[in-house]
């Protein structure tokens, strides 16, 4: 299922185009995808683009997908207080809250909500900690939520 | 760059917007599972408020792992699953006229608009003049209607006229009886067995014959948990005779902590499945397979697949997971040797301070294994903070 799926999320991605301040960089095949983000108007993130990394199973959708803000030479982790610098983000949404009606687009949209709505640019408490001890794929993290608010 | 793109897939984008052909492409969307993307295929109604519609499998495989409507969030549950064979009549005309309608499309777009006369003229000579997509288009959406092919066909017919055979051999000689439950005529020497078996398809069930009288003793030993009754030695289950999948019936779950792999077994080979495994992949297959079994059941009996198809269905399914897993595992050792490397330091350090020392260096070995033990307790209270893992999560 995960290929057809997938199939139909990209042809609509380039049909109808992404949602405004989000491009596809790279789906040339169904294991991960790369797309980027800003987030328009007024916010603490103004001007900067991000990259997010997609990963899928054969699970999908579902399973949830793999969704790490990139880290190398041209992009860093947005500085927020639910990603850390590896890259990887605490939310609901990617873990325990996901649905398989959710799709790509969908899970960038929250994210560029997530990152317009921060009040103050800071790295989560205990973000030395984790990312010492982070392992590859966050959804092998077991996250606690605790933030209604985002 | 979209070597996979090759493959056309149907979409509702395949119709104009509304201001061209006002309607068509909403409604090639709703027909369309939200899970899967897919018109719908054996769609049913879940028990939230709204009635949310999915296809039958999408959702219960979706329900494997969570009761809970994946459009509303409420609580759902397995049991409340209905069919809904309006949208799936809805469906089947839907299948047919959808290239039909893609056709007109593409003429009316074609074809300069002052020439209506000629309209049925070409509509014939559409075909050849279809541009290479919209053909591949056609023909991969002809691929969703296409009926059973010709091999399980035969087989169908071939079970049919089997029972048909049994039923008029049988009827001549002994008196025919109507089960008081699901109110079938049979004869009066399987009723009791019927009953038995909670109403099992008449399919399945023939007169009692020495070979049956095996398995019914079979049957009895695994009842009372011992050998005795059965032949020692000798596979106990055997695969039932290949049931009429339209008179089939819903398959139970199991629960699979609290069976051996050899029940699961078993189980997988009454069903002609493999039973190759340990038990994880054994409980995982036969999860499946009772999953497409139920969600297959979904469907009017017309439209059903064959055990043959969902068999070979199930094992496409494993092979692309093995194909995935193999992917995944490659980088994932890479991944330890670069880790290796990188934190080769900080094992060194390590391997130093468990070193046994002199007895007046001992305090301070002792002040870096509390702070260790600090980190852990840490880790373990942290349920209130942000983040709590698994142990041993560090070293992936």
């Amino acid at each position: 299922m995960s290929t057809r799926r997938l199939q139909k999320e990209l042809l609509e991605l380039k049909n109808e185009g992404a949602p405004a301040g989000i491009q596809l960089l790279k789906g040339d095949d169904f294991q991960s995808w790369i797309l980027s983000i800003e987030v328009l108007g007024e916010s603490l993130y103004k001007g900067d683009k991000f990259a997010l990394e997609f990963r899928f199973d054969s699970q999908y959708p579902i399973a949830p997908p793999s969704v790490t803000f990139v880290v190398n030479e041209q992009f860093q982790a947005p500085e927020h207080p639910h990603v850390y610098s590896n890259g990887h983000i605490c939310a609901s949404i990617l873990a325990n809250e996901w649905s398989p009606v959710l799709t790509v687009s969908a899970v960038c949209i929250t994210l560029q909500s997530m990152l317009a709505s921060c009040k103050r640019k800071e790295r989560p408490p205990d973000n030395d900690r984790y990312v010492a001890r982070a392992p590859a794929d966050p959804r092998r993290t077991r996250w606690a939520f605790h933030d209604d608010d985002v | 760059m979209n070597l996979f793109l090759e493959e056309d897939v149907p979409d509702p984008t395949d119709f104009p917007p509304d201001t061209n052909a006002p309607g068509l492409r909403s409604l090639d969307e709703v027909l369309r599972c939200t899970i899967c993307r897919e018109l719908f295929e054996a769609p049913v109604t879940v028990n939230c408020s709204h009635g949310h519609c999915f296809c039958s499998l999408c959702i219960r495989e979706q329900m494997n792992t969570k009761q809970e409507c994946p459009l509303c969030r409420q609580t759902i549950a397995e049991v409340y699953i209905r069919r809904n064979p309006i949208v799936e009549d809805i469906l089947g005309a839907w299948k047919l006229s959808r290239p039909f309608i893609l056709k007109l499309l593409e003429e009316r777009n074609s074809s300069p608009p002052a020439t209506p006369p000629t309209h049925s003229v070409t509509l014939q000579s559409i075909p050849s003049s279809l541009s290479k997509r919209r053909r591949r288009m056609s023909s991969s959406s002809d691929d969703e209607i296409v009926e059973l092919p010709g091999p399980s066909e035969m087989r169908q017919a071939l079970q049919k006229s089997d029972v048909k055979i049994t039923s008029s051999r049988t009827s001549s000689r002994k008196p025919m009886v109507q089960c008081p439950i699901c109110r079938k005529e049979m004869t009066e020497d399987i009723i009791n067995r019927h009953l038995d078996d909670n109403c099992k398809p008449l399919s399945t069930i023939r007169s009692p014959t020495p070979k049956k009288r095996k398995i019914q003793t079979q049957e009895w030993s695994r009842l009372f948990g011992n050998d005795s009754f059965a032949n020692k030695g000798k596979a106990r289950s055997k695969p039932l005779p290949e049931l009429d999948i339209k008179e089939a019936e819903s398959l139970p779950k199991m629960a699979y902590d609290t069976v051996t792999a050899k029940t699961i077994r078993e189980r997988l080979s009454e069903y002609s499945l493999p039973t190759e495994g340990e038990k994880p992949a054994l409980a995982a297959r036969h999860l499946r397979w009772i999953t497409m079994f139920n969600a297959n059941l979904d469907a009017s009996p017309s439209e059903r697949k064959t055990l043959q198809q969902l068999r070979k269905e199930l094992r496409k399914r494993e092979e692309n997971e093995g194909l995935q897993k193999r992917r995944k595992t490659r980088p994932h050792n890479v991944d330890v040797n670069v880790y290796e490397k990188d934190n080769k330091l900080a094992f060194a350090q390590l391997v130093e301070q468990a070193r046994p020392k002199p007895p007046s260096q001992r305090p301070a070995v002792q002040a870096s294994v509390c702070d260790d033990t600090s980190i852990l307790d840490e880790v373990a209270v942290s349920d209130s903070t942000e983040i709590k893992r698994t142990s041993g999560s560090g070293v992936q």
